[in-house]
Parts: C-alpha cells; sequence; structure tokens
C-alpha cells in the first residue's frame, strides 16, 4: 500500500506539487516563527541571560568612584568592572550572579527604592524581578559569606535537599560548601558568626566587625559543591599535565531568602536592605528592545540595559573573563541595532497554525477532487482484496507523505539558515540540536496532525465505494 | 463430482423504476479443478451472478457457498479476506492499475497477503514469463497491447494461487489472436494447476474449452451441461 501511495504522488504531480508547496510554506513560517523570534534567545542570548540572571539590568547610575560618569553605559561599565575586578569569585563563578554573593563593596551606590522595585514589577512586559544583593561579608572570617539560595544550588547539592524558609523547630537550616572550612556534615549544626550590618552613608551594605558578631545556630541541611573550570598540573618537563575538575574552595554558607531577610532586619536594627541593581525577566522576548524602551521613558533615573547592550559593551571593552565572551559580532546586525524580531511568537504560530489548517483543506480538496477518478483504482483494490482499513490506510499514507515531504523542505531550509546563525553566534551544538529537536517535535507534530485530520474524510469516503457500482458505472 | 463452490437459490434484483431480476432462483454447482463457462445473451445476468459468486456483490436471498463455507454471514472485510486468499478475478477491460507497472500490478495481490517483497518480486517475474511477457516486466500498462494488458491480469488473478478463478468477459475486448492466447493460457493452468476457473462469456471459443457450461436467460439457469 505504501508503494501504491507513493505512486500516486508520483501519478498526481499537479496535486503533489500544490499541496506540497503549501506544506512547504506553513512548515516554514512555524518554523521560522520559532527559530527567528527565540533565535537570539536561544543562542548567545542564552549563555548571558543566566550569567546575569535575567533579560534586562537596571542599575542605579548614581555612585561615587574612580570609574563613575553620568552616562548609563558608563555606569553598568564600572558596575561590571567593579563586580568583576574586585570580585574575582564572581568573575569565574558566574553562578554567584544570582541572587547572593559575596561582595566586597566598594563603591558607595544610592540603593533602587522600594517605590522603584514595585513599578519596575508593575512594568508591562516585565516579568521576574530579581534584586541584585551585595552581601557584606569578610574573606578571612567563617562564614565568609552568607548567601540567598540561587536556584542554581540544586543542581550542586552532593547531599541533602535545600533549606526551608522556616524548619519546624525552628532552627535555622543551611547548605555548606563542601569545599569550606571547617568541614561540616548532613545533620550536624554549626555556629554562624553573623556580623552587624550596617548602611553607609552613601547607601553601601556593609559589615561591622569592631562589633561582636551575634552567633546563631544553624542545621546543614545540604552539602553543595561548585565545579569550577578544569585545573591542569604541570609536573615537569618530563611528566604529563594532569588534569581534573576544580571546584571553589570557599567557606560559604546558603540560606533561604526570607531567612537572609530576617538576618538582615535583626544584624542592621531593621535598616531597609539596599538595592543596587535589579535583573528583569521579560515575558517576551521578541519584544525586549520595545520593553525597554518603555522602562527608560518611565525610569529616568534608573539606567536600563539589555543583557545583549550589555554584552556587547562587555565585548567592546573585554571586561569579562575571556571564557564568557561571545564575540561582538553576534549581536551586531547590518544597522547597528541588536536583533530581535518585532513580531511576537505566538502571533507567528497563530499564523502558522492558520497556514498548515489552509495547507490541510487545500490536501483534503485535492483528495476529494480525485475522488472521482480513483473511483476505478478502489475498485479494482477492493476486487482483489483491500479492505476498507486498507483503502484508508493507503490515502493517509499519501496525506502523511505528502504534508511530511513539504514539512521537511520547508523545515529543513528555514531551521537550516537559523542554525548557520545560531552557530555564528557561538552557540554550542548542544543549544542547537535542542532547539532544532524542539522545533521539529512542533513542526511535524503538526504536520501529522494536519495531514491525518484533513485526509481523514477523503479516506473514509473512498473506503466507503461499494466495488460493484465502481465497476457498473464503468 | 467434487464442487468447489455452489449457490442455493440466488436472487439479485435492480431497482430501476421497477424491479428487474437480474440473477433469479439460480441454483448451480461448479466443479473442482475444471474449467466451467456461463453463457447466454447480454443482460441475462452472467456478471452479475459471477460478481455474487466472488462476493463483490450481495444476494437479495440464497447463499453462496465456495469450499462449504457460506458467504451469508462474512463481513464486507472478511469477504476482502477470502477474496485476497481464495479467488482471483480477471476483468473484461483488464483493470490494471495504471500508474503500476506490469509487475507491479502482479506484485499487489500479494502485498495483501504479507508476502515478503523480494518473494513476491520473484513470483510476480514467474508469472509474467509463463504468460509470455518476461521482456514486459516494468511496462507500465498503457505501454502494453490490450491482449498484453489481459495476459497481465491474467498473471495477477493467479499471484495468491487461487483455488477459482473468476473471469468475467476475458476475451471480450481483444482481436481473434489475444483471444486465442488467453484461451490457451486459461486452459494451460488449469491443467498444470487443477485450478478451478469459471468464465463469462459470450466466446464460443471460450465456451468449447470448458468442461462445463452454465447457459443462462433472463436471470435463470436454463441448462447446465
Amino acid at each position: 500500500m505504501l508503494r501504491l501511495a507513493l505512486a500516486n504522488i508520483r501519478q498526481r504531480l499537479m496535486r503533489t506539487l500544490i499541496t506540497v508547496f503549501a506544506m512547504f510554506l506553513a512548515a516554514a513560517v512555524a518554523t521560522s516563527a520559532m527559530s527567528l523570534a527565540l533565535g537570539i534567545a536561544r543562542g548567545g542570548y542564552n549563555e548571558y541571560r543566566a550569567y546575569y540572571g535575567g533579560d534586562i539590568l537596571v542599575f542605579t547610575p548614581t555612585f561615587v568612584g574612580a570609574t563613575a560618569t553620568p552616562t548609563a553605559h558608563g555606569a553598568v561599565h564600572s558596575a561590571i568592572l567593579y563586580d568583576s575586578g574586585f570580585s574575582l569569585l564572581r568573575t569565574i563563578f558566574p553562578h554567584f550572579q544570582t541572587e547572593g554573593y559575596l561582595g566586597l563593596a566598594q563603591f558607595p551606590y544610592v540603593p533602587i527604592s522600594e517605590t522603584q522595585l514595585q513599578g519596575l514589577a508593575a512594568q508591562a512586559g516585565v516579568g521576574a524581578v530579581r534584586p541584585k544583593y551585595i552581601m557584606p561579608g569578610a574573606i578571612d572570617r567563617w562564614p565568609v559569606s552568607i548567601r540567598v539560595v540561587a536556584e542554581s544550588l540544586t543542581e550542586h547539592l552532593v547531599e541533602g535537599r535545600v533549606p526551608r524558609p522556616t524548619s519546624q523547630d525552628g532552627e535555622l537550616e543551611v547548605v555548606v560548601n563542601a569545599y569550606g572550612s571547617p568541614p561540616a556534615r548532613v545533620g550536624s549544626s554549626i555556629t554562624l558568626d553573623v556580623p552587624v550590618f550596617r548602611v553607609g552613608a552613601s547607601g553601601v551594605p556593609q559589615a561591622d566587625f569592631s562589633q561582636a558578631p551575634r552567633q546563631y545556630t544553624a542545621r546543614v541541611v545540604g552539602i553543595a559543591a561548585w565545579p569550577t573550570r578544569e585545573i591542569t598540573f604541570f609536573r615537569g618537563p618530563e611528566e604529563p599535565p594532569i588534569s581534573e575538575q576544580g571546584f571553589v574552595h570557599s567557606s560559604e554558607v546558603y540560606l533561604d531568602g526570607q531567612v537572609w531577610r530576617t538576618l538582615w532586619q535583626e544584624q542592621s536594627r531593621g535598616a531597609p536592605y539596599p538595592v543596587l541593581a535589579v535583573a528583569l525577566s521579560v515575558t517576551d522576548l521578541s519584544q525586549l528592545n520595545v520593553t525597554a524602551g518603555a522602562l527608560r521613558r518611565a525610569f529616568p533615573a534608573l539606567s536600563v540595559m539589555t543583557v545583549p547592550e550589555i554584552a556587547r559593551h562587555v565585548e567592546r571593552f573585554g571586561l569579562l573573563d575571556q571564557f564568557y565572551r561571545i564575540p561582538a559580532e553576534a549581536w551586531r546586525p547590518a544597522d547597528g541595532e541588536v536583533q530581535q524580531a518585532h513580531v511576537p511568537v505566538e502571533l507567528g504560530l497563530t499564523g502558522a497554525i492558520l497556514m498548515f489548517a489552509s495547507a490541510g483543506m487545500l490536501l483534503a480538496g485535492q483528495m476529494l477532487a480525485g475522488l472521482a477518478e480513483r473511483r476505478k483504482e478502489i475498485g479494482i483494490l477492493k476486487a482483489l482484496g483491500a479492505r476498507r482499513r486498507d483503502i484508508v490506510g493507503m490515502v493517509l499514507t499519501e496525506g502523511l507523505l505528502l504534508s511530511a515531504l513539504g514539512a521537511v523542505l520547508g523545515f529543513v531550509v528555514v531551521r537550516g539558515l537559523a542554525i548557520h546563525r545560531e552557530l555564528a553566534n557561538q552557540v554550542s551544538w548542544l543549544e542547537v540540536l535542542r532547539g532544532t529537536l524542539e522545533e521539529l517535535l512542533v513542526v511535524f507534530g503538526l504536520t501529522v496532525v494536519v495531514a491525518l485530520l484533513f485526509s481523514a474524510v477523503p479516506a473514509a469516503k473512498m473506503s466507503q465505494l461499494p466495488v460493484m457500482e465502481v465497476f457498473r458505472s464503468e | 463430482m467434487n464442487e468447489i463452490l455452489r449457490t442455493e437459490r440466488l436472487n439479485k434484483a435492480f431497482h430501476l423504476g421497477e424491479t428487474i431480476y437480474a440473477v433469479s432462483d439460480v441454483s448451480i454447482s461448479i466443479p473442482a479443478g475444471k474449467i466451467t463457462a456461463i453463457v447466454g445473451p447480454s443482460g441475462c445476468g452472467k456478471s452479475t451472478l459471477l460478481s455474487l459468486l466472488g462476493g463483490l456483490d450481495r444476494p437479495m436471498s440464497g447463499d453462496v457457498l465456495l469450499e462449504g463455507q457460506s458467504y451469508r454471514r462474512l463481513s464486507e472485510d472478511a469477504l476482502a479476506l477470502m477474496r485476497r486468499r481464495r479467488l482471483g478475478y480477471v476483468f473484461q477491460f483488464f483493470n490494471l492499475i495504471p500508474h503500476l507497472s506490469a509487475l507491479e500490478n502482479v506484485m499487489l495481490p500479494m502485498s495483501f497477503v504479507g508476502t515478503a517483497r523480494a518473494q513476491a518480486r520473484e513470483k510476480a517475474r514467474e508469472l509474467l514469463s509463463a504468460v509470455g511477457l518476461s521482456k514486459r516486466l516494468n511496462h507500465m500498462p498503457l505501454q502494453l497491447s490490450g491482449g498484453e494488458q489481459q495476459r497481465v491480469a491474467i498473471a495477477r488473478a493467479l499471484a495468491n494461487a487461487p483455488s477459482l478463478v473468476l473471469a468475467d468477459e476475458p476475451t471480450g475486448n481483444l482481436d481473434s489472436k489475444a483471444r486465442e492466447d488467453v484461451v490457451e493460457l486459461l486452459t494451460r493452468f488449469n491443467v498444470a494447476n487443477s485450478q478451478t476457473f469459471v468464465i463469462v462469456t459470450h466466446d464460443d471459443s471460450v465456451a468449447s474449452v470448458a468442461h462445463h457450461v452454465i447457459r443462462m436467460a433472463d436471470g435463470r439457469v436454463v441448462n447446465q451441461a
């Protein structure tokens, strides 16, 4: 029956070409709706996005320091330089840049107010709002840093679980670094020396170690290990070097954000926590620039930069470690602006679904129109012993083959272009593969559904032709 | 007489303004391994009877029994399964699938019974060689003469080695030479394979090779010899 379906496809060339072309267009539109609208997000953008914890960074531009400039770019430049230059840990281990990290704050900032935070959250197109805390700490005291649990903590747990906001017995729950000091095990209790916090005159949170820290008892509920790059040891001219996985060796504890805020309240005597930067996620990546523009208009006192803009800035000034750099060309289309599709994904997909439906109707129409000329063929097949289900199978196979042929062509052409662009953007093969499979599933899922749906009626009609009536009408 | 097929008081009528009985109260017995010819004037119900024998059509009343199995309770699908395994069909107008080659047309019934493709191809080659078309395997039906097409149709009817082959005016659309060839083929296969042939025909040369002749008029069997 497959062979017969193939022969029919060859025989009815015009029908084949029309249907294949319609399916080609539908698959091409569906693929481009996903590839082009999400291409940047899926490409280099995703890597920067993970690094910064959002799609847009909002900074307070007012701060005092040697590298300060009044411009937004200057502020970001300085902030990145400050973060990467003075907090070496953050440069090497970008996962610290989520909600909390060790920051030996040196430059005084004017914090973003609570009203501004609420305003940012209420802005159209803004999804999650993640304040970026700079935690006071000291590198020579235990714990070096108290961090708020980050999303990535779960991935790095080697034992136990993440801490809860409140334990049943009221004890603090913490996760400790496996490579920190002193060593700890799950279920044991440790003492946290939490310093007195204060906010400096210019708004910078600081740890005041001139006063005695308060001791909190915390139960260790998990152990985490933070992998770094592979470390290579050179053992002399005769010996081959040895490479092994490195880990962060830092005495850190992680606890829930709500608990941390309580500690802050208790140790700062009720001072509000100064937020100096905010990472925002947008609800529609294709509207990234539009959302950023609206934020700039609504908050003229703040510096608003999209992550692609920051990425270009980082590349231009060589601010980050080479390891995290993506070539600037990746972000620079012909007109010098960050390339973003301005058609929302939903609209593109809606168009694609409509095109699939149209292609399906065309397929059904072509098949129904061919019903009269195929009466004899169906009659012969039935006389030779074909059952109804054989005829249905043959017609559905034809519909599927025709649709799949067009869909394959449309998908390969458009996805091929998208892959070319993604690879040029230094997107990893794994990301490209993941995106390709994801789109493949959607496009071919739609193709199969449309092909079966719209071939079903012609298939049913053909299978019901009474064999003798076919021959009598000859 | 060892019978392969039997009918019991078959009736089939068409309603064309008035009710016309194409087959009326027909009870016949077809001997196994023989050639049976059904003859009679045009419109006497021969082809309708053949379609009833092949399970292509349902009678109003009566029954057909193939090797003792009644058609009456068989569903459409069960009849189709029976046709593909136990019956072969040869039509007056050949009825080859126009966009399949001669070889593919012969392979088609074998694909219904799940014969492996290579095996089906080999069997189809053998059958087409047996009907003298070994050099026409890959020709499309339109590239073949009427006689050649009918020979392909005969090869196709024999593809699954059916016990019974039904032929509806197999020579009706052929010239005299092709007619002789087809008659020779049918008799050869009958002798060689002991297959039963039921042939509806106007053609005396066909009727003359039959072991058993059923004569019909006005939907009724008027003579069996």
